[in-house]
């Protein structure tokens, strides 16, 4: 069901490809729903910050995601199953949209599986970049979403909408108070390590016999206030960090430390470079803090 | 009673699910599995099985020594399986694009679906086979569906997913695990078959799987 974002001045737009709320608020038993009725579980809303964009700048557009109790959908790495949610953004002529900014995931620890998303709700940013040429007017831009929803079963899910941004001239960087539910999926971002203060994250050799490839992650930091540290693997194709799973840190004199072997596997990269990559959690919740590294390793 | 069940026959005379099978007497071959790890590892032998198909026939790995044979985690209900959205490679037509990729590759391979959906949905062997038969019908799935009612088959494969894929060669060595496809142009099961039967190495040997979880008990 189409959906159009009309944003108010410093209000964030949120117009939903909504569901009438007595059907939202219905519980449903899998007997009643249609593998592609995962819209019925997972409203879609398109936020922007305040509505605008200045040409040459970069704006994110929020797809906010909100899943119904006991229902989630994936982070970019679903973990044992699952997919990951897709966003289209039809961008005209000169206009950039860019890879989908994940806020850190939850944990899903079930007895068969381990899977990593989101419950509730989940902002998905995505980055639009405005040509420095573009002329003063508003730029539209068609959004696509789909998403897996599961609970025990799983369900197909999609929306469309569109957001209306209105271009400022270049340069104008005039302040602008941000809208409140972009700065709190900003804020769930992961910290990228380079700017995580002593945190290191390298590839060493080790000689145990059990690991025939002889290398493993290791990851260092101060522990702050989290008395359970995690490490949970990013896709990284041709490179595996553990099983998949979660892998707990020890914490000693206020600093954590993360080993995990490493298998790696030129011929599954799938045309990518051999990286290993993931997140450093600190403690269980979507709004507890994350760093996330990415580093190359030798074949 | 042995069945083979080649992709051909699979594609020419099948009338039922999981019954459109050519009858052929084969010598008792070793079983393929003999020297199976207790989970799939690629490069060893993969592990044995011996299910029921949706008319009850049994069908074992060790029968199609020999030939190719592929694997493909099924569940009725899961949209990228059999259930009906845009994403399903059953109901978009991605795995009948599939065999007859696979046909012009070898004619004699083997493709089976695995439905280990029985803990997941809360069904006896047969509520689910009769679920998969009528869905079988109305799609025009022609492939056996085979039916692993104590899910222990999913757990010696860890399928994680539906669909979770399995490219097992000639010899019963697993030589491919993961993805049906990229979601977009490639499809690994066919490269994993096509480099199988030309001898090369099958790259990439393991992906991972998308779709719907597959519960063990």
């Amino acid at each position: 069901m189409p959906a159009t974002i009309r944003p108010l001045s410093l209000v964030l737009a949120l117009f939903a490809v909504a569901l009438p709320a007595a059907t939202a608020r219905a519980q449903f038993g899998f007997d009643t729903l249609e593998p592609s009725d995962g819209a019925k579980i997972v409203r879609m809303e398109l936020l922007t910050n305040d509505g605008t964009i200045a040409a040459g700048a970069t704006e994110y557009v929020g797809v906010r995601l909100r899943i119904q109790p006991g229902w989630h959908v994936y982070w970019r790495n679903p973990g044992d199953s699952g997919t990951e949610p897709r966003v289209r953004i039809e961008a005209p002529l000169g206009v950039t949209v860019g890879s989908i900014a994940w806020p850190r995931p939850i944990v899903f620890e079930q007895p068969e599986e381990t899977t990593y998303g989101y419950a509730g709700e989940v902002v998905l940013l995505v980055p639009v970049t405005a040509p420095a040429d573009l002329p003063v007017g508003t730029l539209t831009l068609p959004v696509e979403a789909e998403w897996l929803v599961c609970k025990r079963a799983c369900l197909m899910g999609d929306a469309t909408g569109s957001v209306s941004l209105r271009v400022r001239p270049a340069g104008d960087n005039r302040v602008r108070v941000p809208g409140d539910a972009l700065a709190d999926a900003v804020r769930r971002l992961p910290t990228p390590i380079a700017k995580a203060a002593g945190v290191t994250a390298v590839v060493e050799p080790i000689s145990t016999p059990e690991v025939a490839t002889g290398r493993r992650l290791v990851v260092t930091g101060p522990a702050g206030d989290a008395d359970r540290v995690r490490f949970i693997p990013d896709l990284t194709p041709g490179v595996k960090a553990g099983d998949g799973h979660p892998v707990d840190a020890t914490i000693a004199d206020g600093r954590f430390r993360i080993e995990v072997p490493m298998t790696v596997e030129p011929g599954n990269a799938l045309d990518t470079p051999l990286e290993v990559a993931g997140l450093v959690l600190f403690g269980p919740l979507a709004t507890d803090r994350a760093i996330s590294f990415r580093i190359p390793v030798a074949e | 009673m042995r069945r083979i069940t080649s992709l051909a026959a699979v594609l020419g005379l099948a009338t039922l699910a999981g019954a459109a099978s050519v009858a052929t007497a084969l010598p008792a071959p070793p079983p393929a599995a003999a020297k199976a790890p207790a989970v799939a590892k690629i490069g060893e032998a993969a592990p044995a099985f011996t299910l029921k198909d949706l008319d009850g026939t049994e069908h074992s790995l060790a029968d199609f020594k020999g030939k190719i044979v592929v694997l493909e985690w099924f569940c009725p209900t899961c949209p990228y399986s059999g259930g009906k959205s845009r994403n399903s490679i059953h109901t978009t037509g991605q795995v009948k694009s599939l065999l007859e990729g696979l046909k012009k590759v070898d004619e004699d391979v083997v493709y089976l679906a695995i439905d280990s959906s029985t803990y997941k949905m809360g069904m006896s062997a047969d509520d689910l086979a009769k679920k998969d038969k009528e869905l079988a019908e109305k799609l025009g799935i022609k492939t056996p569906i085979l039916i692993d009612a104590d899910t222990k088959v999913a757990k010696a494969y860890q399928a994680k997913t539906t669909p979770h894929c399995y490219v097992i060669d000639g010899d019963g060595v697993l030589r491919y695990m993961g993805a049906f496809s990229d979601q977009a142009e490639t499809n690994y099961v066919l490269k994993a078959v096509t480099a199988v039967k030309n001898g090369s190495t099958v790259s990439p040997a393991e992906t991972r799987p998308f779709g719907c979880g597959v519960k063990v008990k």
